[in-house]
Order: C-alpha cells, then sequence, then structure tokens
C-alpha cells in the first residue's frame, strides 16, 4: 500500500504529515510526502523562472524544496526516515521528473519508502495526475479552506481521504456513519483497521430518516458483530433528523468521523453535491471519507 | 454513460468552467441585439472584450491561446479584414515590449544582483527603517529605466537572503514580519517606479502609443520623466510609512544579517569586460530613449540594444528565446489591437457614455468624481488582468470620459497609465508582485493588508498631480 500525504508550508503542515504518518504505520504503507507549488501565473511564468533561477545562483532553495527539507527533517525527528552512520538513508537525492515531480527518495523502518515529492501547477489538477500516476490508496490532506477545492478532491480523485483537521489532535475516537452511502462497508472495514491498530474506540452513529429505531438497530447489527469480534470497543447512537446536521452535532470535536462515499450518479454529485463532501466542507474534525 | 467517460468529462468542465462561461457570455451577446446608439461591428468588440476579460483573470487557456482568440474573433464577426487585424498586432508599443523582454534576458544574464545586494548594505546600514529605504529606492529607480520583471528577479535573492539570515541567526518566527516588508519593499518600490520613464514598463510604451493613434500627439522620453517621475518620488515616504505600519518585524537591527550579506557579496572584484559591455548596450538604449524617441520610438532602441548585445556575444539566441515569455508579447499584442478596435468602432464611446450617463443620473458628472471613476476602475482592472492588458482595454474608454469632463489628453493619459501601475492589491496584478509571491514567504492576504493603504494613498496622490504639479506644466 501506498498513502499520499499533501502538506502546505508551516507547522499545520506538520500536523498533517504526523497524522498521515501515523495512519500510514498502521496500515504498513508506504508514504509519499507531496507538496505543490501553486504560486506560478502563466503571464509570469518566464519572470518567475528568472526570479528561480537567481535563486539557485545565491544557492537559496525553491521553495517547495525548502518545505519538502521541513518535512524530511521533521520526518527523521520522528524516526520515520532511517539515520544510518552517514546520516539519513537515502535512495536518491532530490531529482527532476520522477513521474512527472521532483522527487528525493528515502529508506524508513516501519514505513519502508519515503518519497518527498514537488509538483507544481494548480492543486486539484497535480494531486489528481499524481494520483493517476502512482496509484494511492488514499490521499491525506490538511483542511483546505477552499471549499470547491474540497469538493474537486473527493470528487475527481479516485481514492480514499483522509482530512486532517490541524487545530485537533492526532485521530482519536471514530465514528463511523453507517448510513451516509452504500459504500458505508469499505468505510467499515476500513475504520475498523485505524481503530484496532490505533487501539481506539469506534462507535457506529445510524441517523434513522425514514427507519423504526428498531430497524435501525437491525441495519447495524453486521457492524457490531465485526466490531465486537475484532476486540473493538464501541457503542451504538441511533439518532433521527437530517444526516449531515447529526452526524456533525454527535462528531463534534469528540470523534473522527468515518463515512463512506457517496454513490450518488457522478452528474448529481457534480450538481447537488453528496453528504460526504457536505460532511467535510463543515466538520470540526478528522474526517475519513473510504471509497 | 458509464463513470469512466462520465468522470473526465465532468472534470474537465470543472477545470474548464470560465473557458464554458466566457463562450456562454459570447454566444448570449451574439444573439441580443445591439443597443441604440451602438453600430453592430461596435457590439461585437463589447462581446470580444467581455469574453476576453473573463479568459484573461480566470485564465482557463494559455495566455497565447487568448491572443489567438482575439485575433480570430476579430475576423470572424467582421471587426475587421484579416489584413487590418495582422497590421493592429504590431505597434511600437509592441516592438518596445519584445526589445524589453529580450533587454531583461541580457541583464539576468549578467551577475549585477550580487553588486546590487553589495551596494545597497553598503549605503543602507544595519537599521531596518534604512534597509527598508535601500530596497524600495534600488527597486524605484532601476524599475524605472528596465522591466520591473528584471528587477524584482535580481532583488529577490538580495531579500530572501537576509530572511534566511536572520531566520538562522534568531529562528523562524522572526522573519515572519520582515519577509513580507522587504518582498512589498521591492513589488511597491517596482510599482511607483515603473511609471519614472517610458522605458519603465509596457504599459508606458501602451500610453505613448494611444497619444499617437488617438490624439496624433508625440510624447518624447524627457517630457515623460518630468510628468512623471515627480510622483514615483512623492508617494516614497508613504510606501515606507505603510510598509513599516502594516508588517512588524521583531528585531529592528539585523546587524549580524547584514555582517553575513556583505561578506557574501564583498569578493565581487572589478567590472568585467562582459559587465561593462552589458552597461553599454543599455546605455546605447538609454541615449537613443532620450534623445531619438520622438523620431525612431522606444521599440527600436530596444532592439538596437539587443541587437548588439548578440553582436558582441553577451547573450545567446537560445537564451533569449527560453527567456522571453512570448506568450506575454501576443496578449499585450492582441489587447491593444483589441483597444485599437475599441476606439474604431465607437464601443469605447458607447461604454464611456454609458458610464456618464450613470452618474449624470445620480447627480455626480463632475470632474472631481469622474477622476476617481477612472483611477479606480484602472486600479480593480490591472489588479485583476494585469497592468498592460488593463490599460490597453480601458485606456481609450478613460480619454473619452476624461476630454467630457474637462481634462487634456496628456493629463488623463497620465492619471490613467499611473492607476494602471498601481495594482498593489492582487498577485495577479504586476510581475514584480507575483515574483516576490513565488518565493512561497508571503501570503494572498499580505497583498491586501499593505494593498488597501496603498491604493488610497495613490489615488489622492493623482488627485494632487492633478491639480498641482500637472496643472501647471499645462
Amino acid at each position: 500500500m501506498e498513502f499520499l500525504i499533501c502538506i502546505g508550508g508551516g507547522p499545520p503542515a506538520m500536523k498533517t504529515l504526523e497524522g498521515g504518518v501515523q495512519i500510514a504505520r498502521s496500515f504498513g504503507a508506504d508514504i509519499a510526502v507531496m507538496y505543490v507549488d501553486q504560486h506560478q501565473r502563466m503571464a509570469f511564468s518566464n519572470s518567475i523562472a528568472f526570479g528561480r533561477q537567481k535563486l539557485s545562483e545565491w544557492e537559496l532553495e525553491h521553495p517547495g524544496v525548502k518545505i519538502l527539507r521541513e518535512a524530511r527533517e521533521h520526518l527523521a525527528e520522528i524516526g520515520v526516515i532511517r539515520q544510518t552512520e552517514s546520516g539519513l538513508a537515502e535512495r536518491h537525492a532530490l531529482r527532476p521528473d520522477v513521474e512527472g515531480a521532483f522527487e528525493n527518495h528515502f529508506y524508513g523502518d516501519e514505513i519502508q519508502h519515503i518519497r518527498l515529492r514537488l509538483r507544481e501547477g494548480r492543486l486539484v489538477d497535480q494531486i489528481r495526475k499524481e494520483v493517476q500516476t502512482r496509484q494511492y490508496d488514499v490521499t491525506i490532506i490538511g483542511g483546505i479552506n477552499q471549499h470547491g477545492n474540497t469538493r474537486r478532491l473527493i470528487q475527481f480523485v479516485d481514492t480514499s481521504f483522509i482530512i486532517i483537521d490541524q487545530s485537533m489532535p492526532p485521530i482519536y475516537n471514530l465514528l463511523y456513519c453507517s448510513d451516509i452511502s452504500d459504500t458505508a462497508n469499505r468505510a467499515l472495514m476500513f475504520g475498523a483497521k485505524v481503530a484496532k491498530a490505533l487501539n481506539t474506540r469506534m462507535d457506529i452513529l445510524r441517523v434513522a430518516e425514514e427507519e423504526t429505531p428498531e430497524e435501525a438497530r437491525e441495519a447495524v447489527r453486521r457492524a457490531e458483530t465485526l466490531l465486537r469480534r475484532g476486540g473493538i470497543k464501541h457503542e451504538v447512537i441511533i439518532e433521527s433528523g437530517e444526516v449531515v446536521e447529526k452526524i456533525l452535532e454527535i462528531a463534534d470535536e469528540e470523534y473522527a468521523i468515518v463515512i463512506g462515499a457517496s454513490q450518488r450518479s457522478e452528474l448529481m454529485k457534480f450538481l447537488l453535491g453528496s453528504n460526504p463532501i457536505k460532511v467535510v466542507q463543515r466538520a470540526k474534525t478528522h474526517v475519513i471519507v473510504v471509497k | 454513460m458509464t463513470t469512466k467517460i462520465l468522470v473526465p468529462v465532468l472534470y474537465w468542465i470543472d477545470e474548464n468552467r470560465w473557458l464554458l462561461i466566457a463562450a456562454l457570455v459570447s454566444v448570449v451577446l451574439y444573439f441580443v441585439p445591439p443597443p441604440p446608439g451602438l453600430s453592430l461591428v461596435g457590439w461585437r468588440v463589447i462581446n470580444i472584450a467581455a469574453a476576453v476579460i473573463i479568459l484573461i483573470v480566470a485564465e482557463p487557456l494559455p495566455l497565447p491561446a487568448i491572443a489567438l482568440f482575439i485575433a480570430i474573433m476579430q475576423v470572424l464577426f467582421g471587426v475587421g479584414t484579416p489584413s487590418h487585424v495582422a497590421s493592429s498586432f504590431l505597434s511600437d508599443a509592441v516592438l518596445f515590449i519584445i526589445g524589453s523582454l529580450m533587454l531583461a534576458v541580457v541583464i539576468v544574464h549578467q551577475k549585477l544582483d550580487r553588486r546590487l545586494a553589495y551596494l545597497i548594505v553598503q549605503i543602507t546600514g544595519v537599521k531596518i527603517e534604512r534597509i527598508t529605504l535601500g530596497f524600495v529606492l534600488v527597486s524605484a529607480i532601476m524599475a524605472s529605466f528596465i522591466g520591473e520583471h528584471t528587477v524584482a528577479a535580481v532583488m529577490l535573492p538580495v531579500a530572501i537572503s537576509l530572511i534566511r539570515f536572520v531566520e538562522e541567526e534568531q529562528g523562524k518566527e522572526t522573519s515572519q514580519g520582515l519577509a513580507p516588508l522587504l518582498l512589498f519593499a521591492i513589488a511597491y518600490g517596482c510599482a511607483i517606479g515603473a511609471l519614472g520613464t517610458p522605458s519603465g514598463g509596457a504599459r508606458n510604451a501602451i500610453m505613448i502609443d494611444l497619444w499617437n493613434r488617438l490624439y496624433n500627439e508625440k510624447m518624447t522620453y524627457a517630457r515623460w520623466i518630468m510628468y512623471a517621475y515627480p510622483l514615483g518620488l512623492l508617494h516614497l515616504p508613504f510606501l515606507i510609512w505603510i510598509l513599516r505600519r502594516t508588517f512588524y518585524p521583531e528585531h529592528a537591527s539585523l546587524s549580524r544579517a547584514i555582517i553575513r550579506l556583505r561578506q557574501k557579496t564583498s569578493d565581487q572584484g572589478s567590472l568585467g569586460s562582459q559587465e561593462y559591455m552589458t552597461l553599454g548596450v543599455f546605455g546605447v538604449a538609454f541615449f537613443l530613449w532620450i534623445f531619438f524617441s520622438d523620431k525612431i520610438g522606444l521599440g527600436v532602441p530596444a532592439l538596437i540594444a539587443v541587437f548588439l548585445a548578440m553582436a558582441l556575444r553577451l547573450v545567446e539566441w537560445k537564451h533569449i528565446n527560453n527567456g522571453v515569455n512570448w506568450g506575454v508579447v501576443f496578449i499585450y499584442a492582441s489587447t491593444i489591437s483589441l483597444g485599437v478596435a475599441f476606439n474604431q468602432t465607437g464601443a469605447g464611446g458607447w461604454v464611456a457614455n454609458q458610464i456618464e450617463l450613470l452618474f449624470d443620473m445620480l447627480g455626480l458628472h463632475y470632474q472631481v468624481v469622474m477622476i476617481g471613476v477612472i483611477a479606480l476602475t484602472t486600479m480593480l482592472f490591472a489588479n485583476l488582468m494585469g497592468h498592460g492588458p488593463a490599460l490597453a482595454l480601458v485606456g481609450p474608454v478613460a480619454f473619452i470620459i476624461a476630454e467630457n469632463v474637462g481634462i487634456d489628453s496628456i493629463t488623463a493619459g497620465f492619471m490613467t497609465v499611473a492607476a494602471s501601475s498601481y495594482s498593489y492589491m492582487t498577485v495577479i496584478g504586476s510581475p514584480a508582485g507575483n515574483i516576490v509571491y513565488s518565493s512561497g514567504e508571503l501570503k494572498t492576504s499580505d497583498y491586501l493588508k499593505a494593498g488597501v493603504k496603498m491604493t488610497i494613498v495613490s489615488l489622492i496622490l493623482i488627485y494632487v498631480m492633478r491639480y498641482t504639479y500637472w496643472a501647471l506644466l499645462n
């Protein structure tokens, strides 16, 4: 497995990185840490190239390289990148055009391959190209302020997503939303794996819109059984009301939310959005969207 | 339709939504009859302009594609014959833009930046106010003679070096106020300086071209400096004050960082033959601009300098070819062409009349109000489109509005070109603003923080110049 962790700059990026590493470790997955340099406007691309040329003549780093260096230092500090007698265990130094990106590749122990990647261009476009090129299983991103980008990523990038709320502590109790979509089963399996690896509880939320409480209880029986067999602490919460509102109300800042991606038609999602996207856009906590 | 096909299609629609919106606007306007008082061909020009504004602001297409769109639509809509449209693409302003972009490659190719850094640290000392003043002065003076993108590119490593030294000495937090202070000193220094001489930027050449085409008015290099340089100088104290009041570096003295920068830049030796020749080549252009621009224009001196640079092997063609953004040349040429069509078809006059009617209805059709309207509208377009295309499109309309409230063409031109220079509020308003942003040290909100204050100051100074200095010169 390989997880893509997308970071911006500054201290929040390190929170995203730590959250991503925590989850990747629990899955034994490799990671690619990617920064997308969005600073370019086509009209000024040559002028910016002049500026970058001058920076390199002065031996000053490209701003994206600076962010990757900070990520590398942080990963070494928290023991993800292996230390050897001669320094960090590096497979290759930063080099251009490795599957469409600048790449610096390291070895680790729990996480075996750590790639630091730099792309230039529009955020959604570059993440989409990266996922198409390297076929990641999960994409981990920090909370994105621009709601349009969140919607585009979830609809057009073909991986599951973990959206890290950088103001919150690392993943804690999970809230599995059983009735948000038809992909709920995959979300259940994924959430259970995370809960097991991180030794956290995962409560099951069923929002009954048209069901009786008894029917709702029956609908989550399979999920209960799976968690019980897996030794994962859990409770069942049955609520009635509007699905998105209830999920947000129950989760608040107490849970990280686990939901399946919407199975609505692509056209309907494009025109009207979907419940998972609304949850991601409004949640004050981490959200895992499983496809 | 299966998901495999539908998702890429929807993604294309999503990515190109502004292209589709531009197309939709164009189609709708095509079927709407022209309003009273405007010819069909004038209406078609407004149709093209509306689409082009959307395309330049949102950039769903590469710039050269937008330029091609302007040429194609002018011919298809019957705005002009193919030959007429083609000839409207080339003017002295476009030759100047080509020449100045090429000269920028020649200058960036030399290692003048380290000398400049040395000069700054020698003359400014270690106090933050004096260093800011040094950055503003050097950027403004240089930008008044050569393109601001060259100046910003050359000054960028000097600022970033200082920021890194301070970070290394005192921790990252200390650079939080310092980075915007120094980088905006460069970007805004360029903005206020670039108006100083005709060779300071493409917009200046566009304005000279507009005067020539619309009023048969020749503007010499020296006369331009007389009108424009004082406006830049007036801005200086306000710029320093605003930057210092907006961004607060933690340490007021950068003594250790300055010592390190001095060490890094002190071993330059004397000027080499290449550098002398580069200065000489630029001197030739400058000489020709000052003494012969009324006869040979602004473009040819720049091209002579580039020719000499290539003849003297100061730069190779491949470097020029790679270094010049031909898309920028195309977009300037095409927006100038559209500006000409705006004027010739009566579209500009119609837009001006609509604006005047609106202010008439509000009882605000006075000179003092319309100056503000012209300046703020130009600033708005420049912030969204970049100053050259904004001036090419807004300029012809601004002239008519100004003329109708009793402002002469020279003053109206300087007001408009000055306003187009002062695109402080967005990253995309100017090349210098974009270059300093590309360092990764600034947030887009920083542009608003300082930019709003600078916009107010610039607006007031345009009024001051209009009613004092420019009135006296006329």
